[in-house]
C-alpha cells in the first residue's frame, strides 16, 4: 500500500506552480519577507520571539521538478533576483535593529520558507554572520532555524552550536504527518519517515533540539482522518526524539493546489474545534515531555482554520494562551453552537460531503 | 451457469425501473426502498423501525449499540495503515454489509481519476477476495469523464456486489442530465437484484424521481442536518421553525407541541423534536411511493411531484427523451385500472410512447378495405362504449357495415386503430378532455397521423370526422403527407345531429365501398397478436377460421378446431396464450429457457433461466423453453427478459399451464 509519489498529483502541482511561479513574485532587495515580534513559549518560560522571514532563492525542494507541496506558496515570496550573501546579512540586521527595547528571556526564529542549512539559499559567510551577531546577544536564550531533513548533517550543526555555544539551538523540520503515505500521496513532499529519524538522531548526539512541524488537515483528508492523523504524527515525532510539536493548521495560499481544491470547493481550512481536539489529545499522551505549540497564521479567515466566525477569536486567544502555558485546560474554556455542527459535519464526511 | 449463491436482496414488485425489494436476513426482513439512519456518536439514534442503521467508522460504539448494524462507512486505508486493518475494524461491528473503503476523491484530472479509480478497483478486488460470505457495498465515483466511470462499473459489477453508492455527486446534483446519465448506467450494468444507495442530503421530493431511475436506499443525513439548522421538512421544501406559524403536519411531534413549544425549547431538546419530525417525514414520504409502486402508480407520483421544483420537471423531461429504452423496459405491458395522463409530462411517458411506437412498428391496416374514417377519441374507454362512438358507428354501420376501418385520433396516444381500442393503455388512459391540444399535442398525434397514412393504400378515401385540435393534427398530417383528406362538417358538438348527418352526408358521398372484403371479428385479435407478439403473430396464432368465444364480463377465447389457442383479457387488455397457441408462436420471441427439464411448481424462478428473448417485458405472456428448445409450459412474465438473465432472486414467470407427459 505504502508509495513514495502520486506522480499524477506532482504533475497537477507543477502546473500550477509553474503558472504562479511567474505570477506573483516580485523584487524587492535587502529586506526580509516580513519580521515580528510575539509573546511566545521558551524551553520553560515565556518570552518574546523576534521571527524573521527572509527573502533567499526560495525553497529547493518548491523549485525543483517535484513540484514541492500541495499546500505551500511560500516559495512566492521569494524574489526574482537571487540575493547574495550580503543581502541576507542586510535583511536579517532590519529586522533585528528593531528589537533593541526587547527585553530578556528572547528568542529568535530565521525563516527562509525553505532550508536554512540548504547554502544555495543561504550562503555559509550569510549564516555565520547571523549566527554571529545572535551569539552576541545577551538577551537570546534560544535560536531557531528551518530546513528540511536532507540538509540536517553532524558538520552543520557543530559549525552552528559552535558560535552558538550556551544558546539553545532548535531545528525546526517540516515532517507534516508520521504516515508516508499522507506525506508523499497527498502532500507531495518529497522525504520519508525514515529521513526525519535520521536527522533527529543526529542533531541530539550534538544536544540540539528538533522540532516537529505536523500539518493539521492536509487536502484529500476527511476532518475526523486529519485529527486522527495530526495526533498520532504528533505522538510518533516525539518518540522519535522531537523536543517541540508545533501544529500548523493548514492555510490556502495562493498559487498552490490546496488552493485550487479550496476554489472548487473541495477543500475546507481545519475547524478550530478539531484543533482544540488535536492539542487536548496530544498533551494528554504527551504529559509535557515536549513542547506544544499551535500555530495561528490564518485563524479565523475564510481562507485559514476557521469555525462559524462568532467564536473564532475567542479560540485564537485560547490556542495562544495554551501555547504559552502548556496548560490543556485552557481550552476547555470554550462553548459554541458551531461545535455541534462541527460534530456533525466529521461524521457526515463520511456519507458525502461537500468538501470531499 | 449462474453462481450459486442467493443474494440478500429480492425485487418483489416494479414499477418502471423503480421497485419494491426486500432484504432477507436471517432475524428480519428490511424492505426497499428505505432510509438508513447514520449513528453518529454524538446524536441519540431515532427509533422507528422503518430506519436501517448505517454506522460510522472509525470511532467504535458502546457495546449494546452494536445491534443489527447494516452497514458501515470506513475510512481511507491510506490514514488507517491498510486494507486488512479497515476489513477487521468493521467486522468488529458486526455489520450485516461491509463497505469497500477509498479516500477522498477530488477531479482534478483525466490521469488522476483514473489513478483513483484503479486503486479503488484494486480495494475492491481485495475485499471480495476475504469478504467470504459477507456481503459487500462498493462506491462507484461520478466523474466528468463518463468513459472512465463506465468502465469502473463494468469492472465492479463483474467483481460483484450487493450494494454499490452513488459518489462524487456534488458537481451534478444541479445538473439532471449528468446525474441521470450516470444512475441509468449503473442500473444497466449491474444486476438488477444489487441495491443503489444514494448518500447524502436528498430532499424527499426527490425520492420519486430517483427511485424511478432505480435508486433503493436514502439515508437520513438532510434530516439531521436540516434540524440541526432549526429547519423542518416540508413538502418540496424546508422552513425555520421561527417562520412558522402552525405546524403543517400531523406527526406525532406536530401533533404534540406548538410551534411556540418547540421553539422555546433547549437547543438539544429542539433539534430532536426536529429531527424526529424530518425522519418521520421522510419515512412517510418512503412509504407513500411504496404504496404508490404497488398499485402501479409510481409514474403519476413521479409526475406530480415534479411540480415541486423546475430541477424536477427537467430531470423527468430528460429522462423520457434520453433513456426511453431504459424506462420502458422495465415498464410492464400493462396494467390493472387507470392510466393518467394530466399534462405534458405524460406526453412521453414509457406506456404512452411505446404504444405508439409498437402502432407505428407493428400495425398494418387490414388489407382490401378502402374507406378510412378518423373519429376523435372519446372520455369512456374503450371508445365503442361512449355514447359519441355507438352513434359515429350506427352511421358507418348504415352506410356500410365492415367496409369501412375505424381509427381513433386521440393525445397522447396519437392514432387508436379501432382494433387495438381494447389494448393497453388505450382502455385505460385517463385525460382531461377540453379538445383544446398544445402545440406538442398536435405534433405527436399528426406524426402519429402520418405514419398510420403512409401504410394505406393510395387509393384509399380517408375520411374526418373531427373539430379543434384534431382537425389541425389531421391537417397537418394531411399537408405533410400529401395526402387528400376528406372532413366532414362539424356544428358544435362533433356527436350532435347536424355533425352525424354531415358524416353520413360525406361517408355516403366519398366512401369507397368496393372493398375486396369485410373486416372480420378475427382481424381484431390478429391485430392484437401483432401489437403484442410482433407483425405475423396474428396470422399463424388466428386464422380465419378460429372461433372466438366471448363472455359477459368481455373476456375472449379463441379456439381452433375446439382448443384453446389465447385468451383475451379485458382488465389487462393482453392475449394469454396457452400451450397450443406458443406451439404455433415458437419462432416468434418472448420465450424464456429454463435451465433443466422439469418445471415444479407453479412459478419460474430467476435462478433457473438460462436465457430469455430480451423483447420481453413484466406481463408479457411468454413461452418457456427446455434447454432442447421444446416448449414445456407458458405464463406471465414479472420481469423483463433482461433482468430475469441476470437476477438470482426472484420471481421471473407466473406459470399458467405447464406440459404434463
Amino acid at each position: 500500500m505504502s508509495e513514495t509519489c502520486n506522480y499524477e498529483l506532482a504533475s497537477k502541482i507543477i502546473e500550477i506552480r509553474r503558472r504562479s511561479l511567474n505570477r506573483f513574485r516580485r523584487d524587492f532587495r535587502d529586506k526580509p519577507v516580513r519580521y515580528w515580534f510575539e509573546k511566545d513559549r521558551l524551553l520553560n518560560k515565556i518570552g518574546t520571539s523576534l521571527v524573521v522571514v527572509l527573502a533567499t532563492r526560495g525553497c529547493d525542494w518548491a523549485l525543483s521538478s517535484g513540484g514541492g507541496c500541495s499546500m505551500c506558496g511560500y516559495v512566492y515570496d521569494a524574489p526574482v533576483t537571487v540575493p547574495d550573501s550580503g543581502s541576507l546579512i542586510k535583511q536579517f540586521d532590519s529586522a533585528y535593529k528593531a528589537s533593541a527595547s526587547v527585553k530578556a528571556p528572547m528568542a529568535i526564529k530565521i525563516f527562509t520558507s525553505g532550508s536554512f542549512f540548504d547554502e544555495k539559499e543561504v550562503p555559509k559567510p550569510a549564516r555565520e554572520a547571523i549566527l554571529n551577531k545572535i551569539a552576541s546577544d545577551e538577551r537570546v536564550e534560544e535560536v531557531i532555524v528551518e530546513t528540511r531533513p536532507e540538509y540536517v548533517d553532524y558538520e552543520i550543526l557543530s559549525e552552528c552550536l559552535s558560535i552558538l555555544r550556551e544558546i539553545h539551538f532548535e531545528v525546526a523540520i517540516g515532517l507534516e504527518t508520521s504516515n508516508d503515505n499522507i506525506r508523499n500521496c497527498y502532500i507531495n513532499k518529497g522525504f520519508q519517515l525514515k529521513d526525519f529519524i535520521n536527522a533527529v538522531s543526529t542533531a541530539k548526539k550534538l544536544g540540539v533540539g528538533v522540532k516537529s512541524y505536523i500539518l493539521i488537515k492536509p487536502p484529500f483528508l476527511r476532518e475526523k482522518e486529519a485529527i486522527l492523523d495530526s495526533t498520532l504524527s504528533a505522538i510518533d515525532s516525539f518518540k522519535i526524539g522531537a523536543s517541540s510539536i508545533s501544529f500548523n493548521p493548514c492555510t490556502v495560499h495562493r498559487g498552490t493546489l490546496v488552493e485550487h481544491l479550496w476554489k472548487l470547493g473541495r477543500y475546507r481550512p481545519p475547524w478550530l474545534w478539531s484543533i482544540i481536539e488535536i492539542l487536548k489529545r496530544t498533551s494528554q499522551r504527551l504529559n509535557k515531555k515536549a513542547r506544544v505549540i499551535c500555530s495561528l497564521v490564518g485563524i479565523g479567515s475564510e481562507k485559514g482554520p476557521h469555525n462559524c466566525g462568532k467564536c473564532d477569536k475567542k479560540i485564537r486567544s485560547l490556542l495562544h494562551e495554551f501555547t504559552l502555558t502548556q496548560n490543556p485546560e485552557v481550552l476547555s474554556g470554550v462553548e459554541c453552537d458551531c461545535k455541534q455542527e462541527w460534530l456533525d459535519y466529521c461524521e457526515e464526511e463520511f456519507i458525502w460531503n461537500q468538501h470531499s | 451457469m449462474k453462481d450459486n449463491k442467493t443474494g440478500m436482496f429480492e425485487v418483489v414488485k416494479h414499477d418502471g425501473p423503480g421497485r419494491i425489494g426486500k432484504i432477507n436476513w436471517a432475524d428480519e426482513k428490511n424492505l426497499t426502498p428505505s432510509l438508513l439512519h447514520p449513528r453518529f456518536p454524538h446524536i441519540e439514534p431515532v427509533s422507528e423501525k422503518e430506519l436501517i442503521t448505517l454506522n460510522v467508522l472509525p470511532d467504535s460504539f458502546p457495546k449494546e449499540q452494536f445491534y443489527n448494524v447494516f452497514m458501515t462507512n470506513p475510512a481511507n486505508p491510506y490514514v488507517y495503515s491498510d486494507l486488512t486493518q479497515s476489513f477487521d475494524d468493521q467486522l468488529k461491528l458486526n455489520p450485516r454489509v461491509l463497505t469497500v473503503p477509498c479516500g477522498i476523491f477530488i477531479e482534478l484530472d483525466r490521469k488522476n481519476t483514473l489513478r483513483f479509480l484503479d486503486n479503488l478497483l484494486k480495494n475492491a478486488t481485495f475485499f471480495k477476495e476475504i469478504a467470504g460470505k459477507k456481503h459487500l457495498a462498493v462506491p462507484v465515483f461520478y466523474s466528468k469523464f463518463h468513459d472512465l466511470y463506465e468502465k469502473q462499473i463494468d469492472n465492479l459489477s463483474q467483481i460483484g456486489f450487493d450494494i454499490y453508492i452513488l459518489k462524487n455527486l456534488v458537481d451534478v446534483l444541479g445538473s439532471p442530465r449528468q446525474l441521470l446519465e450516470f444512475i441509468v448506467s449503473v442500473r444497466e450494468k449491474i444486476p438488477p437484484d444489487s441495491l443503489i444507495y444514494f448518500p447524502g442530503p436528498v430532499h424527499p421530493s426527490f425520492y420519486p424521481h430517483l427511485i424511478y431511475s432505480g435508486v433503493d436506499l436514502f439515508d437520513t443525513t438532510l434530516m439531521i442536518r436540516e434540524a440541526r439548522r432549526n429547519r423542518l421538512l416540508l413538502e418540496g421544501s424546508s422552513k425555520k421553525i421561527w417562520d412558522l406559524t402552525e405546524l403543517p403536519c400531523n406527526c406525532q411531534i406536530c401533533s404534540s407541541y406548538s410551534v411556540f413549544e418547540i421553539t422555546k425549547m433547549p437547543p438539544d431538546e429542539r433539534f430532536y423534536k426536529l429531527l424526529q419530525h424530518n425522519i418521520l417525514f421522510a419515512v412517510s414520504v418512503l412509504k407513500r411511493i411504496r404504496l404508490d409502486i404497488k398499485d402501479g402508480f409510481l409514474r403519476e407520483r413521479v409526475e406530480l411531484s415534479s411540480h415541486y421544483s423546475p430541477t424536477l420537471a427537467a430531470y423527468l423531461r430528460i429522462l423520457d427523451k434520453n433513456h426511453f429504452t431504459f424506462l420502458e423496459q422495465y415498464t410492464p405491458i400493462a396494467k390493472r385500472g387507470v392510466m393518467y395522463c394530466i399534462g405534458p409530462e405524460s406526453y412521453h411517458r414509457p406506456e404512452v410512447e411505446r404504444f405508439r411506437k409498437r402502432v407505428s412498428e407493428r400495425y398494418t391496416p387490414v388489407k382490401g378495405i378502402r374507406t378510412v374514417i378518423i373519429l376523435p377519441c372519446s372520455a369512456k374507454k374503450p371508445y365503442s362504449l361512449s355514447k359519441s362512438h355507438e352513434k359515429f358507428r350506427k352511421v358507418i354501420k348504415s352506410v356500410g357495415e365492415g367496409l369501412i376501418q375505424e381509427a381513433i385520433l386521440s393525445s397522447p396516444l396519437g392514432l387508436v386503430p379501432r382494433e387495438l381500442e381494447l389494448v393497453y393503455p388505450a382502455a385505460h388512459y385517463d385525460i382531461p378532455v377540453t379538445g383544446d391540444w398544445d402545440n406538442e399535442e398536435i405534433e405527436i398525434a399528426s406524426a402519429s397521423l402520418l405514419n398510420y397514412l403512409e401504410k394505406l393504400d393510395k387509393e384509399t378515401v380517408v375520411i374526418a370526422h373531427l373539430d379543434g385540435g384534431y382537425k389541425e393534427a389531421c391537417l397537418r398530417a394531411s399537408d405533410l403527407s400529401g395526402r387528400e383528406i376528406i372532413f366532414t362538417e362539424i356544428h358544435g358538438n362533433v356527436a350532435g345531429n347536424e355533425s352525424l348527418s354531415s358524416l353520413k352526408k360525406v361517408l355516403e358521398e366519398y366512401a369507397d365501398l368496393s372493398g375486396s372484403r369485410q373486416v372480420r371479428d378475427t382481424d381484431l385479435f390478429k391485430k392484437i397478436a401483432d401489437y403484442q407478439f410482433g407483425i405475423g403473430a396474428g396470422e399463424k396464432l388466428i386464422p380465419n377460421y378460429a372461433d372466438i368465444k366471448r363472455d359477459r364480463k368481455g373476456n375472449v377465447k379463441i379456439l381452433l378446431r375446439r382448443e384453446v389457442v389465447a385468451s383475451f383479457d379485458r382488465v389487462y387488455g393482453l392475449l394469454t396464450l396457452t400451450l397450443r397457441g406458443a406451439e404455433s408462436l415458437s419462432t416468434h420471441g418472448y420465450w424464456v429457457e429454463f435451465d433443466g427439464d422439469t418445471l415444479s411448481g407453479s412459478n419460474l424462478l430467476a435462478p433457473g433461466v438460462k436465457d430469455a428473448d430480451s423483447q420481453i417485458r413484466p406481463q408479457d405472456s411468454v413461452m418457456i423453453y427446455n434447454p432442447s428448445k421444446e416448449i414445456i409450459a407458458v405464463g406471465i412474465s414479472n420481469m423483463s427478459g433482461p433482468e430475469m438473465k441476470s437476477s438470482k432472486r426472484g420471481v421471473a414467470v407466473r406459470l399458467t399451464e405447464k406440459k404434463t407427459d
